[in-house]
């Protein structure tokens, strides 16, 4: 087995171990079932006695919902469980015990940033499995390859925001700081999709372009996922350099 | 260090080298012998081989009972072991070893003491503490560091003859003044001290001239006419040079 490999089976043991994979996948199938059977029955639930008026939502609605609501709290999520990879490690000394041994402080950032990914990627891929058989099944007949292009552009932007989480627990010893500044990044990231033409350019941009997937319409957003490649490997190669610099 | 250079990505070199740091941390989700397995897999150790060694080395730190134990339920004693352990899963040929006796028990120590004393015939151990006994017992060179600086080097029987004069003990029954203001007046004496106690007077004689001092003190004492109880040249120790290099 190669040092990767040990240290990947050992962190997604660990995110077993520690029931992260369980919250997480639970966290992702709640959204996932949660959005089409809360708008199935939002109307039933107001009672028609609200003064707003309700649309009648259609398959590709819920799953424009369930994206923007993963996203906006699935970044919570991923901050505070990602914060602490390699800063709870330096804090606590277990990444002496690691580091010490015959290990690549890159194969260490690396399997982080692989087991994280498989994490959430399991969420991800059940939350969409369950919006995809709610929203079919309670409000009509969805694109399956639209939503699978879709939830990949999910994805990538979740891989973002994990390799820049991981790179601020690189930065400092203290998990609330690499959390904190984190938070401030993606926000900032998050701002640029507000600027118009700009969300073609923003890793945010292909949130939106999921959307305009799944919606069937708009211009696409190549350059977002490029740059949002781009960031990834950035941040990762920043992480592995800032902990070859760092006294553990 | 044997002919690599010591850097953050010297990692071959880290493969022959073995590190208990002082508080050994470890991933308390894990068991012991998952601990070890863990190490024997990041020094690549073949299945086979790595269980082996698992079992030897959780019979050396007298763990083999709470091997299937979680590492969170193991005393500070315990963790210790296991670090002691976790560094000889190589068969290091150099071996850093900060404080290893801190957190063990009399029995423990001295397990702990013996095993580095067998270790030191097949590798090259480094080992930092302020147990000086410890010293005393088991290591060649000494090196004393005050303030970061390293103040001396020097092999642990050079140091102590170099430093430490020895110390001539006499205990006499009844008064002994006459003796020590005799002894004060000689060239060849340093310092005399005299204590009372259980109608005793204890001397303690340090000289200048030790060979002169052999040779005279036991002529002095019978001349004196005082009744001798107790006579004993006694070895410097250690930590008389520790604190005259380093200062009370």
């Amino acid at each position: 087995m190669t040092s990767f490999s040990v240290l990947l089976k050992k962190e997604l043991r660990d995110h077993l171990r520690t029931y992260k994979l369980l919250i997480i996948v639970a966290f992702f199938l709640l959204l996932g079932f949660g959005t089409p059977l809360l708008l199935h029955y939002l109307p039933s639930l107001l009672d028609g006695d609200t003064p707003i008026p309700i649309p009648d939502f259609t398959a590709a609605d819920v799953v424009g919902e369930y994206l923007e609501s993963i996203t906006q709290i699935g970044i919570l999520v991923v901050i505070l469980v990602a914060m602490g990879a390699v800063a709870r490690e330096r804090e606590r000394g277990t990444a002496v015990m690691t580091l010490s041994k015959p290990v690549g402080r890159g194969i260490f950032i690396a399997s982080k940033l692989a087991a994280l990914s498989v994490t959430f990627g399991l969420g991800l891929a059940g939350g969409a499995v369950a919006c995809y058989l709610y929203a079919s099944i309670l409000f009509g007949e969805l694109n399956g390859l639209s939503f699978i292009a879709a939830s990949l552009l999910v994805g990538l932007f979740f891989l973002v925001c994990l390799s820049v989480t991981l790179l601020c627990s690189t930065l400092f010893k203290s998990q609330l700081a690499a959390g904190g500044l984190a938070l401030a990044i993606i926000v900032g990231l998050w701002a640029f999709s507000f600027v118009p033409q700009l969300d073609l350019y923003a890793p945010m941009g292909v949130i939106s372009w999921g959307q305009r997937i799944i919606a069937g319409s708009g211009p696409s957003a190549w350059w977002a996922v490029s740059i949002s490649l781009g960031l990834v490997v950035l941040s990762a190669v920043l992480a592995w350099q800032t902990l070859v610099r760092k006294e553990l | 260090m044997m002919g690599e250079e010591v850097t953050p990505t010297s990692v071959s070199l880290r493969s022959k080298v073995g590190y208990l740091p002082e508080e050994p941390a470890f991933y308390n989700w894990m068991k012991g012998r998952e601990f070890l397995c863990y190490v024997g897999e990041l020094f690549r150790l073949p299945s086979r081989e790595n269980k082996k060694r698992c079992d030897e080395l959780l019979e050396f730190a007298g763990l083999n009972e709470a091997a299937s134990r979680r590492i969170s339920g193991y005393s500070r004693g315990m963790r210790q072991r296991l670090g002691l352990a976790q560094a000889l899963m190589n068969r290091p040929q150099v071996l850093f070893l900060d404080e290893p006796c801190s957190a063990l028990d009399p029995i423990g120590r001295r397990e702990v003491l013996d095993t580095i004393l067998r270790l030191k015939e097949e590798a090259t151990v480094f080992m930092s503490t302020h147990i000086l006994a410890d010293v005393e017992r088991i290591c060649d060179v000494v090196g004393i560091i005050d303030k970061g600086r390293l103040v001396i080097e020097e092999r642990t029987e050079e140091l102590r003859d170099r430093f430490a004069k020895p110390i001539f003990e006499l205990r006499f029954e009844g008064e002994a003044h006459s003796i020590t203001r005799l002894l004060q007046s000689l060239p060849w004496v340093a310092k005399v001290t005299e204590e009372h106690g259980n109608n005793e007077a204890v001397l303690r004689i340090h000289a200048s001239d030790v060979v002169t001092a052999k040779r005279e003190l036991p002529k002095i004492v019978a001349e004196s006419g005082l009744i001798l109880l107790h006579y004993e040249l006694t070895s410097p120790s250690l930590e008389e040079v520790f604190i005259e290099l380093v200062g009370a």
